[in-house]
């Protein structure tokens, strides 16, 4: 049970009365910050705080063997670390499931919105292509990973260049790029939705949904997580939402 | 590749000249205690949790704190990606920086409990383990954790015939030798001392001595970053 | 010496071990006071000791006085065990002990016949801190200590405040409890004063 149970409570008393603990509104995002080519040894980096939360992305590239269902397409792979410096919740080790998750849906938002133009990391079809790793650090965990881990992966791929003099093929070029997803995240507690979540309000969660929306405002991938539910109703409320709120997001990310 | 020139080397600096280091206290905002520092190339974030219960008990020790210290470089910080996770050199890093924080930490004031000290390597290029003790130490000072002295670490080192200060990454590879230590600074106690490559005693005599010279310039760096936090938090 | 109010860090020497004995933040170090920790330094004069008033937070002891979360463990009739969760205003782990006990005289004002009839297994508790050392000594006399989370002992779900007594909301079982006054408003920072008996 533990302290958790209790902080709830609190929770519930302040979202009966619509006030959150940190005196956001519901639909409120907090500060962001986004700092650009922050590692030397990375092809490109950000460090993304939304609040207190801080996350750290970095890119590296390879050169390996094109996947056979799509030989003439260079290959992207996410990885998300909670590493213990962040939280007193994260453990050392393996990645756990919850890691596991993150990882997949940051993945999904930038491969189903085509951000990186996969096409055009062909080196020889059907023998070499571009292997992009995005690896993200969690520095500081404050809540909505989700929404940092993506915007992190965004602005790192945005400030790449392809390493081509270190692999001694020409000049370094910036990665080919289209416009990319934007992700924006909700928790649902005691009958309240609010967006971008707090460590607290990530704790008393029911109930998550995480939509990435592309520059037309179209939906590239979303994910329902935790045991909670929510009605038709609240998830089209909260894509409607997500398509205002990551307006301001692709301004910050775009700026 | 000549890594010594007119006395100089291949960035400039003299032989017992230092890289810049720029030491921030307490930057992180959940740890209990934090640091991030950038010297030469190298950016570390330190941060320290506990004193807290030791889980699983058989890990505790009833007459004091045992000192869980994590070296950890991220996938990034390297030329060639490196896998996630923990390899046999981070594992020794990590034990004997645990090792060395533990001589000057007053352990014997927190029995059964653990203090876990977490060093992230983000962007590398030589002497991260150096650097990672220098911010780990910072961060436990941050913390409020008990210690009779600051440790403070640096390398000295031997390339083309020549004693020098403090290698980067270049010299590291294709030098003759790397001597990290780390020190008590008030006492000038050896915390911890590692030595690979070839030199003769005198060398060693020398190469120790501008360790040392390095360490006292950075002990320096902490203390003015500790300050910086908490004389300004005082004033306010 | 140095000078009294002047900041300290870990490893400064601040006075002679001839000169003041080793206080809170400092050690005797090879006949050297020197500081532990970052913070002002000042003589105690009662016990001509050198003391140094943090700037850092500091590791999460407990003291006389401080309010605590706790959840019970074990009950007997002359005593509530419990494990500390969390210390009131403090946002760091315990750095000690988590086990403490109540005894029976310590849950109310009035005589208490058996702790049983007061709280049960699983019930979060606030309560203060009367002695730290060298055994934990807690009670909850007083309208703000007391329960402020207890659980159905039929269904396990949340009971809820009604009047002074507490009732289940799924299967309407009322129960007793020596409750806090803010029950159930999850306030866990909340810092409760000594109240003399």
């Amino acid at each position: 049970m533990g302290i958790s149970s209790v902080k709830k409570d609190y929770l519930y008393r302040l979202a009966k009365e619509g006030k959150r603990p940190d005196g956001r509104a519901f639909n409120e995002y907090r500060p962001i910050k986004i700092e650009r080519g922050v590692i030397n040894m990375a092809e490109g980096s950000a460090r993304v705080s939304i609040g207190h939360t801080t996350v750290l992305a970095g890119i590296k590239m390879d050169i390996g063997e094109p996947y056979p269902d799509t030989p003439e397409e260079g290959a992207m792979s996410t990885a998300v670390e909670l590493i213990p410096l962040a939280s007193p919740d994260f453990e050392s080790g393996p990645p756990r499931a919850d890691a596991i998750e993150l990882s997949r849906v940051v993945d999904r938002g930038i491969r189903e919105s085509k951000f990186i133009q996969l096409e055009k990391l062909c080196i020889e079809p059907g023998e070499k292509v571009w292997i992009v790793f995005i690896d993200i650090h969690v520095l500081d965990y404050d809540g909505n990973l989700f929404d940092a881990c993506s915007l992190a992966a965004s602005a790192a791929l945005m400030n790449a260049k392809i390493p081509n003099e270190r692999f001694e093929m020409g000049e370094d070029v910036p990665m080919p790029l289209s416009d990319p997803p934007v992700s924006c995240t909700f928790v649902k507690y005691n009958g309240a939705i609010v967006v971008d979540p707090s460590l607290d309000e990530d704790e008393a969660a029911e109930a998550r949904h995480t939509i990435a929306v592309d520059k037309k405002g179209d939906i590239r991938a979303m994910q329902k997580g935790l045991s909670g539910s929510f009605t038709v109703e609240e998830i089209k409320n909260n894509i409607n939402n997500a398509r205002i709120i990551s307006k301001d997001i692709r301004k910050i990310l775009e700026g | 590749m000549e890594l010594i020139k007119d006395g100089k080397r291949i960035d400039g600096r003299a032989p017992d000249e230092l890289r810049p280091i720029k030491i921030e206290a307490g930057p992180l905002y959940r740890a209990d205690g934090s640091c991030y520092l950038e010297w030469g190339g190298n950016k570390i974030m330190a941060a320290v949790y506990g004193p807290k219960e030791a889980i699983p008990r058989h890990i505790q020790d009833s007459t004091k704190a045992v000192i869980n210290a994590r070296y950890n470089m991220a996938s990034f910080s390297v030329e060639d990606r490196k896998r996630p996770g923990p390899d046999r050199r981070s594992q020794e890093i990590s034990k004997i920086t645990a090792e060395a924080l533990e001589n000057v930490i007053l352990t014997e004031m927190f029995p059964r409990a653990v203090i876990d000290v977490n060093i992230e390597v983000l962007d590398a290029d030589a002497g991260t383990r150096c650097a990672g003790i220098t911010a780990a130490a910072v961060a436990l000072a941050d913390a409020g954790i008990p210690m009779r002295d600051i440790p403070v670490a640096c390398a000295a080192g031997k390339v083309d015939g020549v004693v020098v200060l403090d290698l980067l990454g270049d010299e590291d590879k294709k030098g003759d030798a790397d001597l990290p230590v780390a020190i008590a600074p008030r006492s000038e106690e050896i915390l911890l001392l590692q030595m690979d490559g070839h030199m003769t005693v005198e060398e060693f005599d020398e190469a120790l001595e501008l360790a040392l010279k390095g360490c006292r310039e950075i002990s320096k760096l902490q203390k003015e970053a500790l300050l910086k936090k908490y004389k300004t938090f005082e004033e306010e | 010496m140095i000078e009294e109010g002047s900041v300290v860090l870990p490893g400064d020497i601040i006075a002679t071990s001839e000169e003041l004995f080793p206080g809170y933040g400092t050690k005797d170090v090879g006949g050297n006071i020197i500081g532990t920790i970052i913070g002002n330094f000042f003589i105690n004069k009662k016990r001509t000791a050198a003391e140094i008033k943090p700037l850092t937070s500091v590791p999460a002891l407990l003291h006389k006085g401080d309010t605590i979360i706790c959840e019970v463990k074990k009950i007997t009739d002359k005593m509530v065990l419990v494990d500390i969760l969390h210390v009131a205003g403090v946002n760091r782990e315990m750095a000690g002990d988590k086990d403490a006990a109540i005894r029976v005289s310590d849950i109310a004002a009035g005589y208490v016949v058996s702790a049983r009839d007061e709280y049960r297994i699983g019930d979060i508790i606030r309560a203060r801190v009367m002695q730290a050392r060298p055994a934990m000594r807690l009670s909850t006399e007083g309208p703000h200590l007391g329960s402020i989370k207890s659980f159905c002992s039929n269904c396990r779900v949340p009971l809820v405040k009604k009047n002074s007594v507490l009732e289940c909301p799924r299967c309407g079982r009322v129960e007793k409890r020596k409750i806090a006054s803010d029950y159930g408003e999850g306030n866990i920072d909340r810092k409760v004063k000594f109240v003399r008996r």
